[in-house]
C-alpha cells in the first residue's frame, strides 16, 4: 500500500512539474505575445502586416520554404536511397557528414557561403551572395538532414523481396518504386517534410547572414520580426510573429491529419 | 513449358555455392529441390528467376535462352517464403499488380481478380489488407499474386517455412491441386523431406552446390545411389559388408543380394535397412533374414509405431519402427531380450 501511495505521489509531482515546465517554456511566451498584439485591437496588426515590406518578407519566407521542402523531399530520397542501398567508399563518411547541419551554428554555415560566394570567394562569379538565392542554399543545406533521416530507417527496414516479388510480376524498377517503394516510406517522407518546412519557415541565422537582410530584398519574416524589435515596431514584430506561429502549427496540423487519414487508408 | 539448366554455377566471393548444375524439368511437372539451409537451393532457384546472376552456364525456360534476361522478362511466377504481400495494398490489388504492369483492361483484370480468389479459397477477402489476413491466407493471396500474369513456370521458396504444422499440410495439398490443375511447370525448394515426399513429381537432392540425385520419392527412399540422401531422406540404419556371389555377408551372417548389384560383387558394401524394416520379435521366434539377437535399449513414442532402439550381441545398434500393436502382443519392454530380422534392404558402394 505504501508503496503504491509513493508511486501516486511521484506521479503526481512529475505531472505538476511537466505541466509548469511546458507552460512556462510554451504557452507563456504565445499568451504574451498573442496578448501584446491585441492590445490596441485588429486593425493595427492587419495594416502592419499588409504593409509592403512586411508583404515582401512573408513572400520571400513562403517560397525559400516551398522550395526548400520540395528540394529537400526529391533530394532527401536521393540520399536516403544511396546511403541504404549502395555500398561504396566513404559512404559512412558521407552518412556521417549528414548531420553536419545539426550541429553547426547556422551562422557559420551563412558565413561559410559568404566565404565561398562572396566577392574574394571561389564561386564569386556566381554572385550567389546577399541574393534570395543565398537564403534559399542555406536553408536547404540546414533542413537537409530531415527528410534523409526519417526514410533512411524505413527503407532498410523494408525486405528486398518486396521488389523482387514486384520484378518478377513483371514491373520496371521505375514502377517498383513509384508503386511499392514510395508508398512504403510515404508516412516517413511527410514526416520529414513537415520538420523541412517548419525549419525553412523559422530560419534566421543562415538566411540573415547570407542574405544581408536587405529590406524588400532578402529580408524574410524573421528577419522582418528581428528589425521590426529594432525599430520599436512592437505590433509589426507581434503580428508577424502571431502570424508566422500560426502558419507552422498550421503546417504541423494539417500533415498530420494527411499522416492519419494515410494510415487509416492502409489499414 | 520445361526448364533446363545447363552447367550453371553462382560464385558469391571465391565460393561456388551453385556448381556445374544440370538438370531438365518436364512440363507440368512440380519438381522440389530438397537439401539443408545453405546448400545453394534457394540461390539455384532465384538464379532461375533471375534475381541472382548466372555466373556461367545457361537456363532455357521452354527453350528459350533467359540466363541474361531480367526477372521481368523471364515469366515466372515467384512466392517467397515470407509471403512478401506489398503491405499498402488489398488483397485484390496485389493479385492484379501484375495484371496492371502488363495494362489489362479494368473489366477482364477484375474478372480474373476474382477467378484468383476463388481459386485459393479466398472469394470474401479481396478488399482485406495482408496485415488482416493470418498468415496461411497471406501465402495463399501471395500464390494467387504469382499465378495471375499467367507464369510459364512457378517457382517457390520454402512458401510453407512460415506457417502452422497444421496450415502448412493444409496449403501444401491445395497448392499441389492447383499446380495440377492449371499443369504448370513449378519448383519448389524445401529442407523438409516430409514435403518433398507429399507434393514432388520428382525431387533433386542438393548438397554444397552439386545435385547429388534425382528421383521419384520412391525411388530416392528404397534406391538412393547416395549415403547423403539416405540419409537426408528419412532413417536408416548402416551396416558394413561384402558383397559376393549371390549373398551379402554381414560380418558371419549371410543375405541373399539384392537384384541387380552384381556390379558390387566383390566390393565392400554399404548395407542400408530403413527403420520400418527391420522386424523386432521377443527371442526365439524365427524372423525372415535374423541379423541376431539383443537387449532393447530404448523405446520412444512415434505416434502411430514406437521406436525401438536394440543393442544386438556384437555391440550393433539396429533401429526399428514397431506398430503399437505389435508392441502390445509380443509384450516388447525396455531390456526386453528380442530377435532382431530385415524385410528389406539396400546396397551403396562402400564410402571411401
Amino acid at each position: 500500500m505504501a508503496e503504491k501511495r509513493a508511486t501516486h505521489w511521484t506521479a503526481l509531482v512529475l505531472i505538476v512539474l511537466v505541466v509548469a515546465y511546458a507552460g512556462i517554456l510554451l504557452i507563456a511566451p504565445i499568451t504574451a505575445i498573442v496578448q501584446q498584439a491585441f492590445v490596441d485591437g485588429i486593425q493595427p496588426m492587419l495594416d502592419s502586416i499588409t504593409a509592403p515590406d512586411a508583404r515582401e518578407a512573408l513572400r520571400l519566407t513562403a517560397i525559400i520554404a516551398l522550395a526548400t521542402a520540395a528540394i529537400n523531399t526529391v533530394m532527401g530520397i536521393l540520399v536516403a536511397w544511396v546511403l541504404v542501398r549502395y555500398r561504396f567508399p566513404g559512404r559512412c563518411f558521407i552518412d556521417g557528414l549528414v548531420d553536419l547541419p545539426f550541429v553547426m551554428s547556422p551562422v557559420i554555415v551563412g558565413y561559410v557561403v559568404i566565404v565561398l560566394f562572396g566577392r574574394e570567394g571561389w564561386f564569386a562569379g556566381l554572385s550567389i551572395a546577399f541574393t534570395p538565392r543565398a537564403m534559399l542554399l542555406v536553408t536547404v543545406f540546414v533542413s537537409l538532414p530531415f527528410v534523409v533521416r526519417e526514410v533512411m530507417p524505413v527503407l532498410r527496414a523494408m525486405p528486398p523481396e518486396q521488389e523482387e516479388a514486384a520484378y518478377t510480376l513483371g514491373a520496371s524498377r521505375l514502377l517498383t518504386f513509384r508503386r511499392i517503394i514510395l508508398p512504403t516510406i510515404r508516412p516517413a517522407v511527410i514526416y520529414g517534410l513537415v520538420l523541412t518546412l517548419a525549419r525553412a519557415l523559422g530560419e534566421f541565422g543562415a538566411a540573415a547572414v547570407a542574405g544581408g537582410g536587405v529590406q524588400g530584398y532578402t529580408e524574410n519574416a524573421t528577419i522582418y520580426i528581428f528589425r521590426s524589435i529594432h525599430d520599436r515596431n512592437d505590433t509589426g514584430a507581434y503580428s508577424m510573429a502571431i502570424l508566422l506561429g500560426v502558419i507552422s502549427v498550421a503546417v504541423l496540423l494539417s500533415m498530420n491529419i494527411l499522416k492519419q487519414v494515410q494510415s487509416r487508408r492502409s489499414q | 513449358m520445361s526448364i533446363v539448366l545447363e552447367r550453371v554455377t553462382k560464385i558469391y566471393g571465391t565460393e561456388q555455392v551453385v556448381r556445374d548444375l544440370s538438370l531438365t524439368i518436364e512440363p507440368g511437372e512440380l519438381f522440389v529441390l530438397l537439401g539443408a539451409s545453405g546448400s545453394g537451393k534457394s540461390t539455384l532457384l532465384r538464379m532461375i528467376a533471375g534475381l541472382a546472376a548466372t555466373d556461367r552456364g545457361s537456363i532455357y525456360l521452354n527453350e528459350r535462352d533467359v540466363t541474361h534476361l531480367p526477372p521481368q522478362k523471364r515469366g515466372v511466377g515467384f512466392v517467397f517464403q515470407n509471403y512478401s504481400l506489398f503491405q499498402h495494398l488489398t488483397a485484390a490489388q496485389n493479385i492484379a499488380f501484375g495484371l496492371d504492369v502488363k495494362r489489362m483492361p479494368r473489366r477482364e483484370k477484375k474478372q480474373r481478380v476474382q477467378e484468383l480468389l476463388e481459386l485459393i479459397e479466398l472469394p470474401e477477402h479481396g478488399n482485406r489488407r495482408p496485415a488482416q489476413l493470418s498468415g496461411g491466407q497471406q501465402q495463399r493471396v501471395a500464390l494467387a499474386r504469382a499465378l495471375a500474369p499467367k507464369p510459364d513456370v512457378l517457382l517457390l521458396d520454402e512458401p510453407f517455412g512460415a506457417l502452422d504444422v497444421n496450415i502448412r499440410t493444409q496449403l501444401r495439398r491445395k497448392l499441389r491441386q492447383i499446380q495440377q490443375q492449371l499443369g504448370i511447370t513449378a519448383i519448389l525448394v524445401t529442407h523438409d523431406q516430409e514435403e518433398a515426399f507429399e507434393l514432388a513429381d520428382r525431387i533433386g537432392v542438393i548438397e554444397q552446390g552439386e545435385l547429388l540425385e534425382v528421383g521419384t520419392p520412391v525411388q530416392l527412399y528404397r534406391h538412393p545411389k547416395e549415403a547423403f540422401t539416405a540419409n537426408f531422406i528419412g532413417q536408416a540404419n548402416w551396416l558394413s559388408a561384402q558383397r559376393n556371389g549371390r549373398c551379402v555377408y554381414v560380418d558371419h551372417l549371410q543375405l541373399p543380394a539384392p537384384e541387380n548389384t552384381d556390379h558390387l560383387s566383390g566390393h565392400d558394401v554399404d548395407l542400408l535397412i530403413r527403420p520400418e524394416s527391420v522386424v523386432v520379435l521377443p527371442a526365439g521366434y524365427d524372423v525372415q533374414n535374423p541379423l541376431g539377437q539383443g537387449i532393447v535399449e530404448q523405446i520412444e513414442f512415434a505416434g502411430t509405431h514406437e521406436r525401438v532402439t536394440v543393442r544386438l550381441e556384437n555391440g550393433t545398434r539396429i533401429q526399428a519402427m514397431v506398430s503399437l500393436v505389435d508392441i502390445h502382443e509380443y509384450n516388447i519392454q525396455h531390456q526386453s531380450r528380442v530377435v532382431v530380422g530385415v524385410r528389406d534392404y539396400h546396397l551403396l558402394p562402400c564410402r571411401a
